[in-house]
């Protein structure tokens, strides 16, 4: 059963706009972990992706806006939001690139930054995962198939402009359990007082 | 490529032309040959609009040969908009045709007593200048559908739209593309006002009966292309980033790291910036039916353009870049892709430079003459600088001009040239390049990222300073030294990890010229452009004064980092210490 704030939504879309359902992970996606863990092992733990992957197509982290240059050493303290971005062009690129030679580029602000708060006391930190460019095309599909959970205003920024274009698609929905009549039912989660949607995207045909 | 064509226009006579060997040019091509010419035969205290000013055209060392991404062009002036020196470069065609006729550069020099329009046709017979006066007040889209009309489509066109006959400050020069269209700019510096006073409306190129330049060692040259390729083509970035999402594959990542100028740089996040991040545009243009994957000329293998097509698969424009994106977009508070690709076709047609537009309408934003986010008022004001209105006038005259006139003190300029799409706060290194270019703010100086394999740069400590200011000196080195082979700039992420992705750059060259180039040599080229222009700035009055952030950016905090600009004057001052 959904929580009283989470509500829960089946998407099944056809194949070719999985791409465009992809574009829900660049805006956040919210997972827990524990305190004290390492940027390193929760992305080891919640991406599906292997070690090599993580090293080398993984190639900007931002943590709270920071870029992150050692992610073994740099722990989740707090809640926080993380950012993960292939290879990028240009010179921002080149600077905000882990451990790149063009660091030095960035701003003189701290980096690596262990998230905002670091007397955190909960027994579990609230992280909010965005996956950037290829890494959503590498990852995203697995993420939305295993269902992911978000900011309900974030979903909404997502599907209102695109109302038009989403409800003409052939989509079908689930909403809570039961399945919609029509997908425009979908704009009624966000007049709820639900502040969490958990969303499952399936890709038929 | 080893002549000259002089295009010659004279209060007292008709138009001539002269064309002559290559001389003491000879070994420059692009930014080399565009910043040799000025800094030789312009006056530095001349007036930008005057007579003695003169625009140069150049391709690349290896244009109108089989080198993959060679066909970028340099556009040089006199700056109306900087006051100082001016390479502008841009893609399209012309780059690959105007090599293939045989000219390693064009020089519009004099002035015209009248205000009668030129068009200058060149071909495999020889070079003609006719009457223009029937494109008046055109833009370039039709500019081209006429000139098209008239000498067919194996042309390629080089032409103004009505901000360039204003003679504005952001006025561009159009190049048209694989399709025959006037998509690609050299847009910065107001170029376009330069060729408005040489009333030179359009210069159509035909290289029919033409063949392609062929290397010295073909073998050579064929087998180090080859290499060079293939580097691109496994380089993540040249291989993979920049053909699926083009440039804006930046909008969502500098957004997050509060690097991104909005709401006129005020802040460094915009809420909006997902809706138009490169993610979603190409996600659009693919699903309307337009190209999210795209060269602006042919013989590129990287491919970071695409064609942007309205909700019912129309042509607008060429796909914005991340530039272009972030100035009408975000910086507008704006984010509406289709509002933005139509201020794109706008300045195109125009000829306007997106980025001192976007610029502008932000401190027009900022004064009051709209409000921020509000795209149908932005679209209206640019529409303002294409009827020549008064209000126009003033806007196509750039940020600085319209800051000036509304009495708005946050006017993201320096040598009276708008900033790019990152805020030199937050990227501090980028500061430096800004403030101490010769060309203006421009992210383009120290674009390139080739240090560790010139040679230059070696260790510095990322944190301080004076880590900043040796980085930017060696990206503006590298970045002269790249323009000046007129390769597009975007190959130096795979010649930065890739030590034998360079090393066939440099073997293409000297295959082809039958040189012997080094690294070395590469570095001193572009220290030796990088001089020559500081030198022409010098004696057009510019001093370290100069080479400064507007104030505010030293006193404003960026949010959401809270950071102002930190590297201080004297490290500024040492920049060109070499
Ligand atoms: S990479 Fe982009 S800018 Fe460079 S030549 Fe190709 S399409 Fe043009």
């Amino acid at each position: 059963m959904p929580s009283h704030n989470t509500a829960e939504l089946k998407l099944t879309v056809p194949k070719k706009m999985i791409s465009f359902m992809r574009l829900l992970i660049s805006r956040g996606i919210r997972l827990e972990t524990r305190p004290g863990i390492s940027v390193k092992e929760f992305l080891k733990t919640v991406l599906p992706a292997d070690e090599n992957y993580l090293e080398n197509s993984i190639q900007t982290i931002f943590m709270n806006g920071h870029a992150v240059d050692d992610p073994v050493q740099t722990l989740i303290t707090g809640p926080c939001t993380i950012a993960l971005s292939a290879a990028m062009p240009g010179v921002f690129g080149a600077a905000f690139r882990k451990k790149g030679i063009y660091s030095g580029m960035r701003a003189g602000y701290l980096q690596n930054s262990s998230g905002d708060e670091n007397n955190f006391n909960g027994e579990t930190v609230p992280v909010t995962l965005k996956c950037f460019n290829q890494v959503a095309e590498d990852l995203g599909n697995t993420l939305l198939e295993n269902g992911v959970t978000m900011d309900i205003k974030d979903f909404e920024n997502f599907w209102k402009p695109e109302k038009n274009v989403l409800e003409n698609r052939a989509l079908r929905a689930e909403i809570n359990g039961s399945p919609a009549d029509d997908v425009s039912e979908v704009a009624g989660l966000f007049e709820q007082k639900t502040t969490m949607v958990k969303i499952r995207v399936v890709a038929e045909g | 490529m080893d002549k000259i064509l002089r295009i010659k226009m004279s209060p007292d006579q008709e138009p001539r032309t002269e064309t002559e060997p290559i001389g003491g040019y000879a070994g420059f091509g692009g930014r080399g040959m565009t910043s040799a010419i000025i800094a030789k035969e312009v006056p530095p205290l001349c007036h930008p609009l005057g007579e003695d000013n003169k625009l140069v055209i150049a391709p690349g060392l290896l244009s109108g040969s089989a080198a993959a991404m060679s066909g970028r062009i340099s556009v040089g002036c006199k700056s109306p908009l900087t006051g100082g020196i001016k390479e502008a470069n841009s893609g399209g065609q012309p780059a690959q045709v105007l090599a293939r006729l045989g000219y390693a550069a064009i020089v519009l020099e004099g002035k015209p007593a009248d205000d009668k329009l030129y068009k200058i046709v060149i071909n495999k017979n020889g070079v003609e200048i006719l009457p223009g006066d029937n494109l008046k007040m055109t833009g370039n889209y039709d500019t081209v559908e006429h000139l098209k009309s008239e000498y067919g489509d194996k042309i390629c066109c080089i032409s103004i739209g009505q901000a360039g006959e204003m003679k504005l400050g952001a006025a561009s020069i159009a190049f048209t593309d694989m399709e025959l269209r006037p998509s690609r700019h050299a847009g910065r510096g107001g170029v376009g006002a330069v060729m408005g006073s040489k009333r030179v409306k359009a210069i159509v190129l035909d290289d029919s009966g033409m063949s392609m330049r062929k290397a010295q060692d073909p073998d050579k040259f064929k087998e180090a292309n080859k290499k060079f390729v293939e580097g691109l083509r496994q380089h993540a970035v040249t291989g993979q980033g920049l053909p699926a999402y083009g440039t804006n594959v930046l909008t969502n990542v500098v957004n997050e790291a509060g690097a991104y100028p909005t709401y006129n740089f005020k802040t460094g996040r915009f809420d909006g910036a997902s809706a138009i991040s490169g993610e979603t545009q190409a996600e659009t243009e693919t699903a309307r039916g337009g190209q999210a994957t795209h060269g602006c000329h042919r013989g590129c293998v990287i491919r970071c353009s695409g064609i942007w097509v309205d909700k019912d698969g129309n042509y607008v424009t060429k796909q914005p870049e991340y530039e272009t994106v972030w100035s009408h977009g975000g910086n507008c508070g704006i984010d509406d892709l289709d509002a933005i690709a139509m201020l794109d076709r706008l300045d195109d047609d125009f000829g306007l430079d997106t980025i001192e537009m976007g610029a502008t309408i932000g401190v027009a934003m900022e004064a009051g003459l709209a409000e921020f986010g509000d795209a149908d008022k932005a679209i209206e004001l640019v529409k303002e600088v294409g009827k020549g209105t008064p209000l126009g006038r003033i806007l196509g005259s750039g940020a600085g001009i319209t800051g000036k006139v509304f009495g708005v003190e946050r006017v993201p300029v320096v040598k009276n040239q708008s900033m790019p799409a990152y805020d030199p706060r937050a990227v501090q290194g980028m500061g430096v390049t800004y403030a101490t270019t010769t060309m203006g703010a421009d992210h383009t100086a120290g674009y390139a990222v080739t240090a560790n394999i010139l040679g230059v740069g070696g260790n510095v400590d990322a944190l301080k300073p004076e880590g900043q200011v040796d980085l930017s000196r060696d990206l503006q080195v590298a970045t002269a030294a790249i323009d000046s082979t007129g390769m597009c700039l975007f190959i130096a992420f795979a010649i930065l990890d890739q030590q034998e992705t360079f090393q066939a750059l440099i073997d293409m060259i000297n295959s082809f010229h039958g040189l012997n180039f080094t690294a070395d040599d590469f570095s001193d080229l572009g220290k030796k452009v990088l001089k020559l222009e500081r030198e022409f700035n010098e004696q057009a009055g510019f001093s370290s004064k100069d080479d400064r952030l507007p104030d505010y950016f030293r006193k404003e905090a960026l949010a959401p980092h809270n950071v102002t600009f930190q590297v201080s004057d004297s490290d500024l001052d040492t920049v060109f210490n070499f």
